[in-house]
């Protein structure tokens, strides 16, 4: 019995990436992302030592998740030291609970959120709303998408689907403010009215970048202030961490400061990094007066465990695979039909939400492997696609697999590969037989199932007579 | 039998997918740069080596801060530097400052002059008035506590006297920086902020802030626009004197 832990749209994929991969529009919207990609490369070839960074960001990843129980431990005690309180959520349902728990106890009416990951994951905001509580997205893009009730369609841009024309409709529709033309105009309106919410919200949720076990400390980074703001006015700050965003020390929060923006959004360093240690002490004008960490697992722990699929644990969420993705920038995040899109999405959806329901998107690639070489912690997502490929043929997990016609013919051609007299009649013969079929010397149209494969390709007709043949008539 | 906290479930879950059996294991050997025993001597090599280069950091440090968009004056006199604040004051037309409470903000005298112009320079109160003031300021003048040359990049720590909604709520942001707070970069931070709180026996800073260049977004089509919920203009002013 798998427990479904986050809820996804992915079993529609293959209808939705149709319709995605014919939009245009979208994908001149998507064209800009290739500016993150072209800006990191540069930043990358300027470092002295970028190549050894990545492999000790790979090292310090490898270490923490190797030993996550006593850094998670060692981190609560610091936070507890400092006047924080730790709690700890097994599901996203958990996780919702305290957070509402909180807001109760407080009498809290408003809050300002930083764009978290974690956060959309568990779908928080629903929950707030439902219990009468006003959840604000403050990073422009998430206010932008939560005014238009949409998901987030990537991790760094989430409104990158989205034209200024479309922006200013909906600035026009939802906040009553017309004709702006200029993505300037627009971020006075938002600026303006975000500060108000700011200025008036009772609590601040964040997630967390890193958790640095050390000191108690939990890293933000961002470039609008909206994080700052929302950790340092209201009066209680809540943070949401996935167990596995972890590093052991500051000096390997270091490292990861170094890469963590050049791969993002090709930046040497975000325009604000947050350390935040607790709440606010005696004396201090501003900052929040109490402090609530929640470690999440909803999964984290089942990923944990399987050797091969650990290493996805160490994803900094920076968005640069999806960046160089030719998957992802024909179809967008929406078609992943998951908040993880892309790449990464395609590996840890399966994972926290059922390889059954999302049992298109491992498929989802060419294996190009242009993710990997970008990764800047270098997780080897191809090798994990081919896994749960594999998984899915096998029918683990679970899933049903696939249907048992597909099965048997696959049983049949592994026989007939490994057979010599069975693999030369399964080529000879269609060779021999193919003339009818032919169409300016390429099969443009297979047969009955085969069809799937001539779709949107020609096949070069099969020769005459094999290579082989040839090779033994020159000895 | 009670149920299991979530706590003891969630590591439990780890430790058996980690092939634990009983306790976690321990955390790494291997001695950190910035370990206790070595902690002394590396904050002097630190010391010493920006010190020895300081003009070499000051340079990188103001073509880094350009680079994202902050502008640089260096001041040789405290004159020098109250001249370009209010300079700066004056062109966006400002009616009150906030500022640090702190050492530098007094050595370059910035209440008594500026009131002579009429801008009123508040500071840092502890009551429910602070933050609705700063957030009608029109500048934040504030200190650092270090700055980092690789990047350009400004460390406040929180602290009585250094409230954040003064580098945080004004739309303008100024920051003063004495040459010997120039590190760098991050490698050489961590050690000394590590080092300074051991010494005063507290742990870190509730909210050490990194800013690097004014607030910015790309959320619309990718177009850069400075100046969302942060300050919109980033004013570093190194008082050389």
């Amino acid at each position: 019995m798998l427990l479904t832990l986050m809820h996804v749209n992915s079993e529609s994929f293959i209808q939705d990436s149709t319709v995605a991969v014919q939009n245009k529009t979208l994908q001149t919207r998507l064209r800009v992302l290739t500016g993150f990609t072209t800006k990191r490369n540069l930043l990358f070839a300027e470092l002295p030592d970028g190549e050894a960074l990545r492999d000790r960001a790979r090292e310090i990843k490898e270490e923490t998740i190797g030993n996550l129980d006593s850094y998670l431990t060692q981190l609560e005690e610091n936070v507890v030291r400092l006047g924080g309180t730790v709690h700890w959520a097994r599901t996203g349902k958990e996780a919702r609970a305290i957070v509402l728990e909180l807001a109760r106890r407080n009498n809290v009416k408003r809050v300002v959120k930083a764009k978290s990951m974690v956060t959309e994951e568990i779908e928080l905001n629903e929950a707030l709303e439902q219990a009468g509580i006003e959840a604000v997205e403050t990073d422009l893009g998430e206010y932008i998408v939560q005014l238009a009730h949409e998901k987030p369609s990537h991790i760094l841009a989430p409104a990158v689907h989205k034209s200024k024309r479309d922006i200013s409709e909906l600035f026009a529709d939802k906040l009553g403010v017309a004709n702006l033309k200029e993505a300037e105009e627009m971020t006075v309106v938002a600026r303006k009215r975000l500060r108000e919410k700011f200025l008036t919200a009772d609590m601040g949720i964040t997630g967390a970048n890193f958790g640095v076990a050390e000191t108690g400390t939990i890293v933000l980074v961002e470039n609008e202030g909206n994080i700052r703001l929302s950790t340092s006015l209201p009066r209680i700050h809540v943070a949401l961490m996935g167990i596995e965003k972890l590093v052991p020390s500051l000096d390997d929060l270091a490292v990861f400061l170094k890469i963590l923006a050049r791969s993002a959004s090709g930046q040497k360093m975000s325009s604000y990094v947050s350390l935040i240690t607790g709440a606010r002490r005696a004396g201090e004008a501003d900052g929040a007066d109490e402090f609530h960490l929640i470690i999440l697992d909803n999964g984290r722990s089942r990923i944990l465990a399987d050797e091969e699929m650990r290493e996805s644990l160490y994803c900094l969420r920076c968005g640069a695979c999806l960046n160089v993705c030719p998957v992802y920038q024909k179809i967008g995040g929406h078609a992943y039909g998951s908040v993880y899109s892309g790449p990464i999405g395609s590996i840890i959806t399966p994972a926290f939400a059922g390889l059954e329901k999302s049992k298109d998107l491992p498929f989802a690639s060419t294996l190009c492997g242009a993710c990997r070489e970008i990764c800047p912690v270098r997780i080897d997502i191809p090798r994990i696609l081919l896994k749960l490929r594999s998984d899915w043929a096998e029918g683990k997990h679970d899933n049903a697999g696939p249907p048992l016609l597909e099965k048997v013919a696959i049983k049949l051609w592994a026989f007939a590969m490994r057979h010599r007299i069975i693999y030369n009649l399964v080529f000879r013969v269609p060779a021999f037989l193919q003339g009818p079929l032919l169409e300016d010397g390429k099969l443009k149209r297979l047969p009955f199932a085969l069809g799937g494969w001539t779709q949107n390709r020609d096949f070069p007709a099969l020769a005459r007579r094999s290579f082989r043949s040839m090779w033994g008539d020159e000895k | 039998m009670t149920a299991k906290s979530a706590r003891e479930e969630i590591l439990e879950d780890i430790g058996r997918a980690l092939h634990r059996e009983g306790k976690a294991g321990p955390l790494r050997g291997e001695p950190l740069p910035s370990a206790s025993s070595d902690l002394d001597a590396l904050v002097s090599e630190i010391k010493k080596y920006s010190e020895q280069h300081r003009g070499e950091l000051t340079k990188q440090f103001e073509s880094e801060l350009t680079r994202v968009g902050g502008r640089f004056h260096r001041a040789t006199t405290a004159e020098s530097a109250f001249q370009y604040i209010e300079e700066v004051a004056s062109v966006r037309q400002a009616k009150t400052i906030i500022a640090w409470g702190t050492q530098v903000i007094d050595d370059i005298d910035l209440s008594g002059k500026l009131e002579e112009k009429g801008i009123k320079v508040l500071t840092e109160t502890a009551d429910r008035e602070f933050i609705p003031a700063a957030a009608a300021s029109d500048v934040g003048v504030s200190g650092v506590d270090f700055a980092l040359a690789d990047t350009g990049t400004l460390v406040l720590l929180a602290r009585k006297g250094q409230a954040r909604s003064i580098s945080l709520l004004p739309p303008v942001h100024i920051a003063v920086v004495k040459p010997e707070q120039l590190l760098s970069g991050l490698s050489d931070l961590f050690p000394l902020l590590r080092a300074e709180a051991e010494a005063e026996g507290r742990d870190l800073s509730s909210a050490i802030t990194f800013i690097t260049g004014p607030s910015r977004t790309a959320d619309i089509e990718l177009t850069l626009v400075v100046g969302v919920h942060g300050p919109q203009q980033l004013h570093v002013v190194l008082l050389d004197c």
